[in-house]
């Protein structure tokens, strides 16, 4: 015990000594957050319209009825009414960019609405440009009041009017919405962490010569796969925690809406960790056994890569699926169980049996990593391969 | 004299791929590194392992220091088992290979403390040794200075202190002072012959006649992974100097100079 305790220190002396594994610590985690944010607000920008924006464009036979419409809805405008035989030359505005719209009404448009039921259908024009946000934005607006004021004229009946007729409450929408996207990010996170971290621990070591001089003290083989397991799964999780704190901090800009964390409580936030730290130890182990047979970092990130790809595949389960699974054996797949139990955390739907079969699960595949990392250590042809 | 190491009758092979193949040219799947390895030390003496590149001298030593092992034959140091019980022997032997390598985040200071705790050397003990060693290599100037940014003589005078921090009864050192320039190598074995007198046995391996002559009690000459002679030093060089009776031994043994 006391020489794990000595390997770990070490190994946490080593990394934060280190500038390019602080970097590898915690840039992801920054990264994230900025990339997201910045994300966030390009497509915002890209789909939103500021609220002071005048639209401007051209009006043919102007509808009183719309107009007045707009100006309830307090919506800026500066239109220019012109002939209808000039609509061709000023298209050529829209197309470039230089105006919003141009809408054709129907000659006495408000007139003939009194009395459309004595009348064909009408019809009324809108040129807009889906490239420019503030064109398509002014043409939905245009639709819809076009809407009301047709809807207004010909009203039967209306749906769901006046109130607000979903029951979902906020906390079943934030907990839909991170229920779907988190388990699958977070995982990435972690294995990310991991993957950055675990060929750098072990191949790294191999690579330098520096563990042959941790083999030759009493140090026992065991004693160094439980230790650097420990210490670079707890790294991991600190590269995780960041990413994740980067992720929610930026979640709510990357998808335009208010996300509120608070809805989860401590039991919640205590089984994401339970199962978080249960597949960062096995993720951590089973990247050290591969990192083991390469001579190079290089070479384990490389030995690694197609375990990354299978890992990422199974964290995409609840993704596809859309709900966590019921038959107790699949949480015996590792990645798959986290990732499915996750979720069932997330929706606040958890099955005590299914996590339990997770964690100890994984526990067990860390156990037996360890005693294969340990027989590892103790074979010369991996240690010393040329 | 008390017989502190005995090595019987140890073989060693290993597979090779076909890089290895291609390198050292040939088609044996197979190299015999140590084809029946037999000799023992005695306490407080200096045993010079000599031989050619390739014979089997580093196989061997890394044998001893438990690094790799044997695929027959018997060692036991100071009476202890090296296949039976490698972490025991670890506690009394103190190696020292260019392989083994120390990381370059860290100071001489830090992997002194760090490696005495791995031999479980007592705190007070530690640092009185630390005082000493680091004032007889003169590492006391650059203590502080990460192992990246030492020179390449530096860094081998604190592999050779870190290889003391438990104050070990066998020393094995593979080539200590190839790489060495001829001050440090001085120092080294200056040094190595105080250990000697202070009752430690130091196992050395080289292909430097001088040296052996210089600092050795007992030679033991490997042609081909199998040990010639081993025999006292002055008896050996009784009627030749070091130099002619190894090459006299090479030429018998391989047919060729």
């Amino acid at each position: 015990m006391r020489n794990i305790w000595i390997i770990i220190k070490k190994e946490f002396a080593r990394f934060f000594k280190d500038r390019r594994m602080l970097v590898a610590l915690f840039l992801p985690g920054i990264l994230i957050y900025v990339v997201y944010s910045f994300m966030g607000d390009i497509i915002n920008s890209m789909v939103t319209v500021e609220n002071n924006y005048v639209y401007t464009g051209y009006v043919v036979n102007q509808s009183n009825l719309f107009k007045s419409t707009l100006e309830l809805e307090k919506i800026k405008i500066n239109f220019e009414e012109i002939d209808e035989s000039h609509i061709e030359e000023h298209k050529e505005e829209i197309k470039n960019r230089e105006k919003d719209i141009i809408i054709v009404f129907p000659k006495q448009f408000d007139e003939s609405l009194k009395y459309q039921n004595n009348q064909s259908v009408m019809n009324v024009e809108i040129f807009y440009n889906s490239t420019k946000t503030e064109s398509s934005t002014f043409y939905q607006i245009g639709l819809e009041i076009l809407n009301k004021i047709e809807s207004k004229i010909t009203n039967i009946f209306d749906i769901n009017a006046g109130q607000n007729y979903d029951l979902a409450d906020e906390k079943d929408l934030s907990a839909s919405i991170i229920s779907n996207l988190l388990p699958m990010l977070m995982l990435m996170l972690i294995l990310s962490g991991c993957i950055g971290i675990a060929p750098e621990s072990i191949a790294g070591e191999k690579e330098r010569g520096t563990i042959a001089t941790l083999l030759v003290t009493p140090l026992k083989r065991r004693e160094l796969a439980i230790g650097k397991i420990v210490s670079i799964s707890s790294l991991a999780l600190i590269s995780g925690l960041v990413s994740f704190i980067g992720v929610m901090l930026s979640f709510p800009k990357l998808i335009a809406r208010n996300i509120d964390a608070s809805i989860y409580g401590f039991k919640e936030y205590f089984l994401i960790f339970l199962v978080i730290i249960s597949l960062t130890l096995m993720a951590i182990t089973l990247m050290a056994i591969v990192s083991s047979f390469a001579k190079s970092v290089k070479e384990a990130t490389n030995y690694i890569s197609p375990f990354m790809i299978l890992m990422v595949l199974l964290s995409l389960s609840t993704m596809i699926t859309q709900s966590a699974a019921n038959n107790v054996v699949l949480y015996l797949i590792p990645f798959f169980n986290v990732n499915q139990t996750l979720y069932s955390i997330f929706s606040f739907d958890i099955n005590v049996t299914n996590l339990i079969v997770t964690v100890i699960a994984n526990v067990v595949y860390t156990i037996l990593g360890i005693f294969m990392l340990t027989k590892m250590f103790g074979n010369e042809k991996i240690m010393f391969s040329r | 004299m008390e017989k502190i190491l005995e090595v019987q009758n140890v073989k060693k092979t290993f597979k090779l791929s076909r890089k290895q193949q291609k390198i050292e040219k040939t088609n044996q799947k197979i190299k015999v590194a140590l084809n029946g390895l037999s000799f023992a030390t005695y306490k407080g003496e200096i045993y010079g392992l000599l031989g050619p590149n390739g014979a089997g001298k580093t196989t061997a030593l890394r044998i001893l220091s438990t690094l790799i092992k044997a695929d027959e034959g018997h060692i036991e140091i100071d009476g202890i088992d090296v296949s039976k019980n490698p972490e025991e022997v670890r506690r009394k032997i103190g190696f020292l290979t260019s392989e083994l390598k120390l990381e370059d985040f860290f100071t001489p200071n830090y992997l002194f403390d760090f490696f005495s705790n791995l031999h479980d050397v007592p705190f007070d003990i530690a640092n009185e040794r630390k005082k000493r060693l680091f004032e007889k290599f003169g590492i006391d100037s650059f203590c502080e200075v990460k192992v990246a940014n030492l020179s390449t003589g530096m860094k081998q005078k604190v592999s050779l202190v870190i290889s003391l921090v438990h104050d070990p009864d066998i020393i094995i050192f593979d080539e200590p002072t190839n790489g060495l320039d001829v001050l440090t190598a001085k120092v080294v074995t200056d040094f190595l012959q105080e250990l000697r007198n202070s009752g430690k046995t130091i196992i050395i391996s080289t292909h430097i006649f001088s040296l052996v002559e210089k600092i050795c009690d007992r030679v033991g000459i490997i042609i081909n992974g199998r040990m010639i002679v081993s025999e006292k030093l002055n008896e050996l060089t009784k009627e030749k100097n070091l130099e002619d009776v190894f090459f006299d031994i090479y030429k018998k043994e391989v047919g060729e100079e």
